[in-house]
């Protein structure tokens, strides 16, 4: 989980939803599709925070 | 015989002659055109002796002896002025009011009392233009025309008579210009006018060294209309005509160019006016070289001004394009670095709304595929109940209905075996060995054992037939064929 890239994570829990909604998803698979997207959530979010923090850092920087 | 013969005397014969010329011509007096071929003048009387002839061709036609009384000859000098020597004198044709006289002494003389000025003169014109005609049709008239003047004249052969006012005032030209050019003039002397003028003239032409000048000028101060006629001579005009340099002349003459002057390269007025014009000619390189110069450095400085000028537009004109360049470059990395920011956080923000819906699904999806699920379990154990207690019933009846069924068969079926056993029982009982032995039938055995049908028996062996009520060992003594008993009911049944 650790070296997953954001794109990565974010199309794997797009899937996921799809199949969600699709109701593709079987009773057995669903509890631990339904933790993996949780864990691609929280990763992406993660990584979007740090994102935003860096760029609000750099346009602070350049005084833009 | 001499006696016969009229003899006469010199004096006779020419004092009849003078006599019949006196009659018929002695006070006549008339124009005579004609050409003197000699002429004297007697010093010391002063009276003029002269030879006049008529030529055609060349060729002498007439000829006469002629007189100009001294009284005479002082009013023709009188009347034809300074030109006198040129009217009477060897080889010019004149027009003279005569009066033909004959002493026996002296002969026929044509006496010239005066001469016509203006037909000498025509007669002048007349050769003029005859040379003028030959010249044309040897085609020396422009020849001299041909030649190129230096654009500065330096070195000059001088022909012209030294001392002379002509000749002093060409020098003075040169000598004495108002620029201090200097020229090297060289001087070629001879007479200007005068019986040996044209012959010197030419024989100086002939010795000039043509490559050491630029020019050749002749120079003649003013004289009479007569003198001018050394500058009509056809010999001098071919010569200058074909003459290697350029020839200028200064002649001094009133009105008409004469002959010399048509065929020189260049003719003047007068020699102050050719030194003068020479003089004009170097000022004129002068003054070009001058004004080139001035144009020049003009030109020059002109030029450099606009070549500043370019030059410092050009500086401005790069700075300014530099500066708005530089501008336009700013504006558009802020434009950029703007859109980069926007598009930055367009972005981010949309992957927050992503993670954003996802979270809803995640949040609610599951659940309600769950509930869903559920919901599906639910009605499947609902209809999976509903079906069993259906089934059950229908199996419930179908069981009692079997078993009513079955019991109707089962007892239908007992029945039946029991007919069918009763039957069979009946049928069987037939066959009980005591029925059958009752019939009279018997059990045959060998030992002990029931014979088969094919069965071999030896004769001689024992054999056991059971009977009713007994049984007999009996010992077999033959065996024959019999007919079988087959099919004789079913015969029997078939005959009726």
């Amino acid at each position: 989980m650790a070296e997953i890239s954001y794109e990565a994570a974010a199309k794997e829990l797009e899937e996921i939803l799809e199949q969600l909604k699709s109701g593709e998803i079987t009773v057995d698979e669903l509890s631990q599709k339904v933790e993996r997207a949780a864990k691609l959530l929280k990763l992406c979010s993660e990584k979007l925070r740090k994102t935003e923090e860096q760029v609000q850092q750099v346009i602070k920087d350049l005084n833009l | 015989m001499p006696s016969e013969r009229n003899i006469r005397t010199l004096s006779q014969v020419l004092g009849y002659i003078e006599g019949l010329i006196s009659e018929h011509l002695g006070s006549k007096r008339f124009w005579l055109k004609v050409e003197i071929s000699k002429i004297n003048i007697h010093s010391r009387s002063g009276h003029c002796y002269l030879e006049l002839v008529e030529t055609e061709n060349n060729v002498t036609v007439a000829e006469c002896s002629g007189t100009i009384w001294s009284s005479s000859l002082e009013q023709i000098r009188r009347d034809l002025g300074a030109d006198w020597t040129n009217v009477l004198k060897q080889g010019s044709e004149v027009l003279c009011f005569v009066e033909m006289t004959f002493k026996k002494r002296y002969g026929l003389k044509v006496n010239i009392l005066s001469v016509d000025k203006s037909f000498t003169l025509g007669e002048l014109e007349r050769k003029k233009q005859e040379t003028l005609d030959e010249l044309q049709r040897k085609g020396l008239l422009d020849r001299q025309k041909e030649h190129r003047l230096p654009l500065v004249v330096q070195s000059i052969a001088l022909i012209g008579s030294p001392g002379t006012s002509g000749h002093m005032d060409f020098k003075k030209q040169l000598e004495r210009n108002d620029y201090g050019y200097l020229y090297f003039v060289e001087e070629f002397r001879c007479s200007v006018q005068g019986d040996n003028a044209v012959t010197e003239i030419v024989s100086q032409l002939a010795r000039i060294q043509t490559e050491r000048y630029d020019l050749v000028a002749i120079v003649r101060g003013g004289g009479s209309r007569m003198d001018l006629e050394v500058f009509n001579s056809y010999d001098l005009a071919e010569k200058i005509a074909l003459y290697r340099l350029p020839i200028l002349t200064g002649i001094g003459h009133e009105t008409d160019l004469c002959v010399s002057d048509i065929v020189s390269f260049q003719h003047f007025k007068t020699p102050t006016a050719l030194g003068s014009a020479i003089v004009e000619r170097t000022r004129k390189f002068d003054v070009q070289i001058q004004t080139n110069y001035s144009r020049i450095m003009e030109l020059y400085n002109s030029k450099m001004m606009k070549c500043n000028h370019d030059v410092i537009n050009y500086m401005e004109v790069l700075q300014n394009k530099a500066i708005s360049y530089t501008r336009l470059k700013r504006g558009e990395l802020h434009t950029q670095a703007g859109r980069i920011v926007r598009d930055t956080k367009q972005e981010l923000s949309n992957q927050e709304d992503f993670l954003k819906a996802a979270k809803l699904i995640l949040g609610s999806v599951p659940s309600d595929i769950i509930r869903l699920k559920m919901k599906e379990h639910k009605e499947w154990v609902t209809l999976a109940e509903q079906n069993i207690t259906s089934l059950f019933k229908e199996h419930r009846t179908n069981t009692e209905h079997s078993f009513n069924m079955l019991d109707t068969l089962v007892n239908h079926y007992l029945r039946q075996e029991k007919n069918h056993i009763t039957s069979i029982t009946e049928r069987v009982s037939v066959f009980d060995p005591d029925n059958m032995l009752k019939m009279g039938y018997a059990i045959v055995r060998q030992n002990g054992n029931v014979l088969k049908v094919g069965e071999e028996i030896r004769i001689g062996s024992k054999l056991e037939i059971e009977l009713l009520d007994r049984t007999l060992v009996v010992t077999v003594a033959s065996e024959k064929n019999k007919r079988k008993w087959q099919k004789l009911v079913t015969k029997l049944l078939q005959r009726n």
